[in-house]
Formats: C-alpha cells, sequence, structure tokens
C-alpha cells in the first residue's frame, strides 16, 4: 500500500535522520513521528534507503594520485601574452584618445554652425540676386529681364572680360566687353577703354569701378551685332530689380558702396573649406575603429594564450 | 605530523607533505569522482586533475575542513568532465571476455577484495548496478550533494563547503535527492535482492 506524505515533512524527517536539525525542530519531528503513522512509515523507510545505500561497496583505487614535481611545475608564460596585452591596452587607449580628438573639433563646430550655416545660405543667394549677364550694344546697355523685354540702362563700366574675376565673361575687357548667353551671338571685337588701365581683378577680391566719367563713350563698331534671346535667364529679373531699387553697382559683382573694401568669400571657397576639414574627422574615425578592431584581436589572442595555459 | 602541519607545509612548497595528504583523501576523492562520472578512467582523471589543481590552490585555504575543500576540487573536476562529455560525447570501452567474446560487466581487477562470499559479491554487484542507473538519472548538483551525504558520509556544513551551496539548499536538495533515488530503487522490486528491497510510499 502506498502513503502519501508532503514534500516538507519529508525534508524534515530526511535531516532529522542525519542529526540536522535544532534541538526545538527534533523534538517537534519525534512528536509528530509517534503521531503520525504514515510519517512514522516514511521515516523507517529513509532508513532502510540509507541503511542499503551505506553497504554499496567502496572502490578501492588502482592507483595512487600523488604528485610528481613535473606535474605541478607550472607552465611557463608565453613571452608573447603580456605583449600582446599591454599592446592591446595601448592601441585601445589611442583609439579613445584619437575618438576624443575627433569628438571635440566636432563639438565645437556643432556650436558655431549655425552662423555658418546662415553665412553659407546667404554666400549661396548671391549668384541669385546677383546678376552677372550685361549686354551691350554700342551706344545703349540693355539688360535682359525676366520678362523677355530689353531695357536699356546707362553706360555700363567695369572690368568683364575674359581676365576678369568670376564675376566677368568671355568678353574683351571693359566697357566694350561682350557676353553671351545661351543664344547670344556676339561678334568680337570691342575696342578697349584707353584711359586708366585695370589691372585684372584677382578671385576673391573686389574692386571698385572706376567713376563712370573717365570713360569716353565708345562708338558701335558696324562689325558689332547683337542678336538677343527673346528667353531671359532667371538671374537676369534680378539684375533689373537691382537695377531699378537703385543699386550702385549692379554690374558682375561689384558691390554696392556701403560693401566696398569689404571681402565675401566666394560660395564655392566656403564649400570647398568644409569639405576639407571634415576629411581628416572621417580619417580620424576610420583609424580609431581600425584601432579598436586591432586592440579586440590582441585582447582575444591574449585570453586564447591565457586559457591555453 | 598531523594534517594543519602537513597543510602548512604544503603552503611553503613541499610536495612530499601534500602527498601525504593525497594519499588520506584519495580513496575518498577517486570514489565521490567515480559516482559523479560513472567512468573510472574518467574519475580516475578527474581525481588527478583535483589534486593537481589543490595544490596549486593550497596557498588559498584559509581554514576549516580540509576534507570539504578538496571535494570541492573534486566536485569542480567532475563538472569539468561532465561538460566535457557533453560536448565531446563518445562511447566507452567496455572490457571484453575474449574466450567468450561478450561484455563483462565486472572484471576480476573491479572486484572488491572484502566481498568475499560470492552470494554477497552477486547481490552487491546487483544493487550497485541498480545505484548507477539510478544515479544517472539524478541531476548532476543533486547526484554531487546525495553521493557525498549518503554514500561517503561527509555531514551537511562539509556538503555546503564542498559545493558551496547554503545549509538550507543542502537540505532541501538533499531531501528530494534522496526521494527519487529511493523511488528509483523501488522501480528495480523483485530485481533487487531482499534485503536490499524498499518499500514503498508517495509524497504529495
Amino acid at each position: 500500500m502506498k502513503v502519501q506524505i508532503a514534500q516538507k515533512d519529508w525534508e524534515r524527517i530526511s535531516a532529522y535522520l542525519d542529526g540536522q536539525l535544532d534541538p526545538k525542530a527534533a523534538e517537534k519531528v519525534k512528536r509528530d513521528l509517534e503521531l503520525r503513522p504514515n510519517l512514522r512509515k516514511a521515516f523507517a523507510d529513509l532508513q532502510r534507503y540509507k541503511t542499503i545505500l551505506k553497504q554499496v561497496p567502496r572502490r578501492q583505487v588502482q592507483r595512487n594520485f600523488t604528485l610528481k614535481p613535473e606535474m605541478v611545475k607550472s607552465k611557463p608564460v608565453p613571452r608573447l601574452m603580456p605583449i600582446l596585452q599591454l599592446a592591446s591596452t595601448a592601441i585601445a587607449v589611442l583609439a579613445v584618445v584619437l575618438i576624443g580628438i575627433d569628438l571635440v573639433p566636432s563639438l565645437t563646430n556643432s556650436a558655431a554652425a549655425v552662423p555658418r550655416a546662415a553665412a553659407l545660405t546667404s554666400a549661396e543667394a548671391v549668384p541669385s540676386t546677383a546678376p552677372d549677364i550685361i549686354y551691350w550694344n554700342g551706344q545703349e546697355n540693355y539688360v535682359n529681364n525676366s520678362v523677355g523685354s530689353v531695357t536699356p540702362t546707362p553706360l555700363a563700366y567695369g572690368l568683364g572680360g575674359g581676365v576678369g574675376g568670376y564675376g566677368g565673361g568671355p568678353g574683351n575687357g571693359g566697357g566694350g566687353g561682350v557676353i553671351t548667353s545661351n543664344t547670344v551671338n556676339v561678334t568680337p571685337p570691342l575696342t578697349q577703354p584707353t584711359e586708366s588701365p585695370v589691372t585684372p581683378p584677382i578671385a576673391g577680391q573686389v574692386v571698385a569701378p572706376p567713376p563712370a566719367k573717365n570713360f569716353p563713350p565708345t562708338e558701335p563698331t558696324p562689325a558689332s551685332t547683337t542678336t538677343v534671346n527673346p528667353t531671359p535667364h532667371p538671374s537676369e529679373y534680378a539684375v533689373d530689380q537691382a537695377i531699378q531699387s537703385g543699386a550702385d553697382s549692379p554690374i558682375l559683382g561689384i558691390p554696392p558702396t556701403d560693401q566696398q573694401g569689404q571681402i565675401i568669400p566666394a560660395p564655392g571657397e566656403t564649400l570647398r573649406e568644409t569639405v576639407v576639414s571634415s576629411q581628416p574627422s572621417h580619417m580620424l574615425t576610420f583609424l580609431a575603429i581600425g584601432l579598436f578592431l586591432l586592440a579586440a584581436a590582441g585582447g582575444i589572442v591574449s585570453w586564447v594564450l591565457a586559457k591555453k595555459k | 605530523m598531523d594534517e594543519l602541519s602537513l597543510i602548512t607545509s604544503s603552503q611553503h612548497g613541499d610536495l612530499d607533505a601534500f602527498n601525504r595528504l593525497v594519499i588520506t583523501y584519495q580513496d575518498l576523492a577517486y570514489n565521490v569522482a567515480l559516482r559523479m562520472l560513472n567512468d573510472e578512467s574518467s574519475a580516475e582523471d578527474a581525481t588527478q586533475t583535483a589534486f593537481i589543481s589543490a595544490y596549486r590552490h593550497i596557498k588559498d585555504f584559509r581554514g576549516g575542513s580540509f576534507k570539504a575543500w578538496v571535494l570541492r576540487m573534486v566536485t569542480n573536476s567532475c563538472y569539468d568532465e561532465l561538460r566535457r562529455k557533453q560536448r565531446h560525447p563518445n562511447q566507452p570501452l567496455e572490457p571484453v571476455d575474449l574466450e567468450s567474446d561478450q561484455d563483462v560487466e565486472s572484471p576480476a581487477w573491479m572486484a572488491d577484495e572484502h566481498a568475499r562470499d560470492p552470494q554477497d559479491l552477486l547481490e552487491q554487484q546487483e544493487l550497485e548496478h541498480a545505484l548507477v542507473h539510478c544515479l544517472k538519472k539524478l541531476s548532476e548538483d543533486f547526484r554531487a550533494v546525495v553521493v557525498m551525504a549518503d554514500l561517503e558520509g561527509l555531514d551537511y556544513r562539509e556538503i555546503s563547503s564542498a559545493a558551496r551551496i547554503p545549509l538550507g539548499t543542502i537540505k532541501s536538495r538533499l531531501a528530494r535527492a534522496r526521494l527519487k533515488l529511493r523511488d528509483c530503487l523501488q522501480g528495480f522490486g523483485e530485481l533487487l535482492p531482499e534485503k536490499f528491497r524498499l518499500q514503498s510510499e508517495e509524497t504529495e
């Protein structure tokens, strides 16, 4: 017949059998054993179990396990291991330093990013507001506006021409320079002014225009024929607007009088600076990642060597 | 020379002193390893490894039961061996009787010198066979506790120190292991000699 006892009772009589209960708990188990036949039966069974296990023969060792000096001699640490450990640590530190170097300028740059971006935006906006294309037609100068009409303007002056700054076109020089648009056919040459020879401007520099009165009126040459394309260039409208609003010098990037003498960086130059300054940052990042990988590889090799030891 | 002096000498690098300790505890260590691993060669390897490890770390011994400390090395070594076997399972070679070409379960060199009566020897072999079968069914943790307590006679504190388990856990784990082992042995029923049979009752 099978009897059931609780797991807790089984644990109690197990500990009681081994003499591992404190006197109070042992006394309680002793009382329960007297009162509960099931528990008493289980206890008797446990006693028998222990008796049986004690009769299991012990195996005699077939040999001695005493140690010999060569058995306990510690294996020499591979020479490579400390070097690898040191190298891995050094590489990891170097990688952290590189990342720090990489991060600090980017943090400072981010603070200055807003004004720089604003400057970049204004610099990019220059071409849309500063008209580059002027049409000469001998006696009168015309500016092609956005609606396709040609507006006569006072005589243009300046340095435009092949040797001019970025505001210049492929013309022949000041005064009589000819700048073409998409379908403008120009027949050179135009006469250059004889007075006030002007040195060609250097890119990025702004040269103040000579006074208009120094330029003698140039007679139109018969060979000079210009066909104006009725389709206007988008920037031409801005030129027209600048002229109408009374700007001082709407010609070829020549700034108004209040901006003369100031150096305004060209948009291309600003962009180039940004690109050049970001290249070392990428290099540092790649270098740091490479160093981290190298450190990890060294660490793994060290760990494997230590494990083998 | 008492045990403490041998331990102190061993801590100073005296290998002979340590070997005297080995001789004292090698029988216990080997039997625990054998019951844990159920394979003689593995048990020998585990025992040897445990003693080597014990010598190398004897400076870390801070007093208490040296027997429990050695058994901790043995059980750790057995766990390592069991894990290694799980990773690389292999079929142990069984001793074979060349004349009959059959497996010999208990070759002559395994015979216990103290069991002189053939009838007793046979009954003990049957009991051992049942015990080996039931110990295999226990988990490693339960097996270690029941082997140390019921087969090797260690007290709870020594088992707690050897297995690095709290005393309360030892109590409950041992009780459950005993219950499982007893149930398993009961399953052998008539297969066991009458003097080794257990009556049966159930726990809720």
